[in-house]
């Protein structure tokens, strides 16, 4: 690992740590997302930290950083941004909407409509906006970070799998332990600590992070032993929907960065074992009986991880 | 992380090879037939497989199960006037326990991705449905509920545990507990409309299944020893064996039993109001002269022994005293708990008088020409007109068989009107089966003059090979027989041509396997009850030992399966043999490192071993940068230092 990378990576986890406590794993998580090039989706009940990790991730990276509150009246053009007519000049102006940051924080984004979803997820997915026929390259590098809370389905829109598969993993949170707990409260007793966090690294130091990160050799039995749980999850009878070529991607890309994170430059089986349930288990779609039958994606995934010999 | 033992899917849970034992053991020790339990099974397998097409599958499959128990309980119910005879708890009981074996049995083949126990369950519950088939109740009674017990345990083991426990709701009472209730009563409903409109369906599935009565276990030989007139069959017989005849009979009419009291449809005397005596060998006439032909009895139904009316001769086996009852018919019994032989001897012409033919006596006189004072006296006046005062016998008896056959039809469904059931036959009706036909031909040929008494037995007309004859439960009849001065005891056969069991066994295919499976399920436990007790603990053995080879060899094949799917490009012959020697080394610390788990977790886990663990890591994060990473000489060399110093120490 260039010692660039490993800097990046520490001031980083050094900074999150400040702000979010005893929770490291979730923590390098949300790297391993950022370092890969991909969005992450936070997920988990109300209280647990969700916004509090994506801003302070975000503000760790000196570029411009927006937040949108998702609400059910929020229309695609508040996200994208849109042209308005300057009478004094006579001429249409551009103003660009928050998408044209380097980190954005969608929080509780299945709150908004469909409509106004898919406008962030198309962005997501491409790096750049087109609007009224011209095209926009988004700053890089863009990560986009996004909450959401699976419990409370009231006034929601649940993403369907085919957006949720935009994300390259899903990180949950839960709650911190007694002792932590307890540190928080401390440590906020008179001002939250992320009101004293400062940026860290630079946009570049990021981009750079991410080209070492592509640099990670993974070998091909490591690869083999990727594509056979995903092959598992195709052919379990449970599954309405199995993984898609996209999730194959991401869990090798999310290894290859797991082990830059762990200061490798080779992707081990033991990566692709860490990351299979953050990558891949929010992209399953579970048939009918399973889903009321208790059977929840992780258990799928773990399954089939029991099932794949490892290669050694 | 939690991992799933991969051999786990492979082996079948045990309680499923303790139902799979208990069944055999049914099977061993059961003796009966009836093969439409199994049959049952399979078509209700084959609406599950239709059923399953739909998304929400349950819903089909559950009104289907209601109607196939409906149904069940129709047919079953359905042959007795008096519908709470026939239905006591232990049939209900009974008929409950096969539908839901059927059930499990298909649930159990349901699970087929997951199912590692799914074909022994589902051999099982199919062994399980044809012991079930049985006569013995009480083997049934016992061996049933042990093996849905294990049969139930074993698909649970089947059942992935779920991951969240919910929380009990009252809400989830009224969700689940609705759709219970409402299926209940829907099911009560149907039973009720079932009920209601019995007669209907009967007919229907009658016709459907070819004009042949369904069966109930226990009505195996088809014979009423106190025939009673109702609305359908009073027993109609299955299609278990209960003679095979080789040789030629001089009448297909095969006598077995008959009856000359009668009162308000029921035909007396009862079998235990008859004097019986042994029968000698001479009485029989044992050794009269004429073509024999050689008997087998399948079954012992009151050891009643079924012959032509006309035959000279019943020959017995030595050991074997026939027992009679000359003043009363003189059915010939024979009690025999296996399968008895013996022969017919044909009498050279139609009127030879043999053992059934006794002369008539001036009491069986007086009783057969009694018309008992129940019949309408139109009978009486319509009798008359059928043959003149100066008529023969035989004329009379042409007369009256004419009449019937010409004015009155054949069918399956009867009905029994208010008063006598034979008046109301002969004068309003006219439309029964041949018990009715036979007891309208005594009371008319009575009215007339002609002593005449009701009989029951088999009409043979099955033929099996090039000269034998196979007689089933469904063959049985009910014929008249009268006396002629001169001439002795003749056959009357007023049932119309359609009528006959020859003409109303339908040759469809269905019947013709179902025929066939019968056989072969009687004779399989004939086998088996002839076997010797070593003989009966080697088929045991035997049939475990193939459940044992063929789990082994599935278990070997899902083995070698595996090893195809998930091999590995190897690495590096160096490394190849570095990983197998550690691999050894872990073994050697009893700690083998199953397949699913990396060398480095496994040893995580293993954390309160006593061995170098602190090396072995080493070694393995050596290994895996040279093995994932880049390989070069010095990592090599030093990797071979480290594996050297750790199966050292």
């Amino acid at each position: 690992m260039s010692s660039d990378l490993a800097t990046v990576v520490g001031k980083i986890e050094a900074n999150l740590g400040r702000v979010v406590k005893g929770k490291p794993e979730s923590i390098r998580l949300a790297l391993i997302g950022l370092l890969s090039g991909g969005h992450v989706l936070l997920e988990d009940v109300p209280g647990t930290g969700k916004t509090m990790l994506a801003k302070s991730l975000a503000r760790s990276i000196a570029g411009e950083f927006r937040r949108i509150q998702f609400t059910p009246d929020l229309l695609p053009a508040d996200i994208t941004g849109s042209s308005f007519y300057n009478p004094r000049e006579g001429v249409f102006i551009f103003r660009e909407g928050p998408v044209f940051a380097n980190v954005v924080l969608a929080d509780e984004i299945n709150r908004t409509s469909p409509r106004t979803q898919s406008a962030l997820l198309e962005v997501m997915n491409e790096g750049q906006i087109t609007i009224e026929g011209l095209s926009r390259a988004l700053p890089r590098p863009f990560f986009v970070i996004a909450t959401q809370n699976p419990t409370d389905y009231h006034g929601t829109y649940p993403l369907p799998e085919a957006q949720l598969d935009r994300f390259i993993l899903r990180v949950t949170l839960g709650y911190p332990d007694f002792a932590h707990e307890m540190e928080i409260l401390i440590s906020q007793k008179e001002h939250h600590p992320f009101d004293d966090l400062a940026p860290v690294v630079t946009p570049d130091d990021i981009l750079q992070a991410q080209e070492a990160v592509r640099a990670v050799r993974v070998d091909a039995s490591v690869a083999e032993y990727l594509l056979r749980i995903v092959q598992a999850t195709r052919t379990d009878s449970r599954l309405r929907l199995g993984l898609s070529t996209r999730g194959s991607l991401a869990l090798y890309r999310t290894a290859q960065a797991r082990a830059a994170l762990d200061g490798r430059d080779y992707a081990l089986p033991e990566d692709i074992r860490a990351l299979a349930v953050p990558v891949l288990a929010h992209r399953l779609g579970l048939d009918t009986k399973a889903k009321y039958g208790g059977v929840l994606p992780d258990q799928i995934i773990t399954q089939a991880l029991g099932e794949v010999p490892v290669p050694r | 992380m939690r991992t799933t033992p991969t051999t786990s899917r492979i082996v079948p849970p045990w309680p499923a090879t303790v139902a799979a034992l208990i069944s055999f053991g049914t099977l061993y020790l059961s003796s009966g037939p009836d093969p439409i339990l199994p049959i049952l099974a399979l078509a209700l397998l084959a609406v599950y497989l239709f059923g399953a097409q739909f998304v929400q599958g349950m819903r089909p499959i559950q009104f289907t199960r209601l109607l196939l128990f409906g149904g069940i309980y129709a047919l079953s119910g359905g042959r007795q006037t008096n519908l709470m005879d026939a239905w006591g708890p232990a049939q209900a009981l009974d008929t409950i326990a096969h539908v839901l074996a059927a059930e499990l049995v298909i649930r159990a083949w349901q699970r087929g991705e997951t199912g590692g126990g799914r074909r022994m369950i589902g051999l099982s519950g199919f062994i399980m449905l044809i012991a079930c088939a049985t006569d013995n109740a009480r083997l049934i009674e016992v061996a049933a509920p042990i093996y849905f017990f294990f049969l139930i345990l074993a698909l649970r083991a089947e059942r992935p545990a779920p991951a969240v426990k919910l929380p009990f709701r009252p809400m989830v009472l009224l969700t689940h507990g609705l759709p219970i209730a409402l299926t209940l009563g829907t099911g009560a409903l149907i039973t009720q409309q079932f009920e209601t409109h019995r007669p209907e369906i009967m007919e229907w599935g009658m016709e459907a299944l070819g004009e042949r009565p369904p069966t109930r276990e226990g009505d195996v030989s088809g014979l009423s020893k106190s025939p009673v007139l109702g609305s359908t069959f009073n027993t109609p017989g299955s299609s278990t064996r209960i003679l095979r005849i080789v040789g030629t009979l001089p009448d297909p009419h095969l006598h077995g039993m008959c009856f000359d009291t009668y009162h308000l449809g029921s035909w007396g005397p009862d079998m235990g109001d008859r004097n019986f005596v042994d029968a000698m060998p001479a009485q029989l006439g044992a050794d009269a002269p004429g073509p024999r032909a050689r008997v087998t009895r399948f079954v012992n139904d009151d050891g009643m022994v079924s012959a032509p009316l006309n035959s000279a001769g019943l020959h017995f086996a030595s050991n074997l005293t026939p027992q009679w009852a000359p003043e009363d018919g003189g059915p010939v019994r024979a009690e025999s708990a296996d399968a008895l032989t013996y022969d017919i001897v044909a009498g050279p012409s139609d009127t030879y008088q043999g053992p059934f033919c006794l002369p008539l006596t001036a009491t069986e006189r007086r009783r057969c020409l009694l018309v008992p004072a129940e019949i309408d006296p139109r009978v009486q006046a319509l009798a008359q007109s059928l043959a003149g005062p100066d008529a023969s016998p035989s004329v009379r008896i042409e007369a009256v068989v004419a009449y019937l056959i010409g004015h009155n039809a054949y069918s399956l469904r009867a009905r029994r009107g208010s008063g006598d059931p034979v008046s109301s036959f002969i004068l309003e009706h006219k439309a029964a089966h041949c018990e009715y036909f036979a007891s309208a031909a005594v009371i008319l040929l009575r009215c007339l003059g002609v002593p005449t008494r009701y009989c029951i037995g088999y009409y043979a007309h099955e033929g099996d090979g090039a000269d034998a004859i196979v007689v089933r439960g469904q063959d049985a009849h009910a014929w008249a027989e009268s006396w002629i001065d001169g001439v002795g005891w003749v056959v009357v056969d007023a049932t119309p041509g359609n009528g006959r069991p020859d003409q109303t066994s339908k040759s469809s295919l269905w019947w013709k396997v179902r025929d066939r499976w019968q056989d072969f399920t009687q004779g399989l436990r004939a086998w088996v009850n002839r076997l010797r007790p070593a003989q009966r603990l080697a088929l045991i053995g035997g049939l475990g030992a193939i459940l044992l080879a063929s789990n082994v060899w599935r278990l070997w094949k899902a083995r070698q399966a595996r090893a195809g799917i998930f091999a590995y490009a190897a690495p590096p012959g160096e490394l190849s043999a570095l990983a197998e020697r550690f691999e050894a080394y872990l073994n050697r610390q009893g700690s083998p490192c199953p397949p699913d788990v990396p060398w480095r977790e496994h040893l995580s886990r293993e954390a309160s071993s006593t061995w170098d663990r602190e090396r072995a890591e080493a070694f393995v994060t050596a290994y895996n940068r040279a093995r994932f990473g880049a390989l070069d000489a010095p990592t090599l060399t030093a990797l071979q230092q480290s594996l050297r110093e750790l199966e050292k120490a």
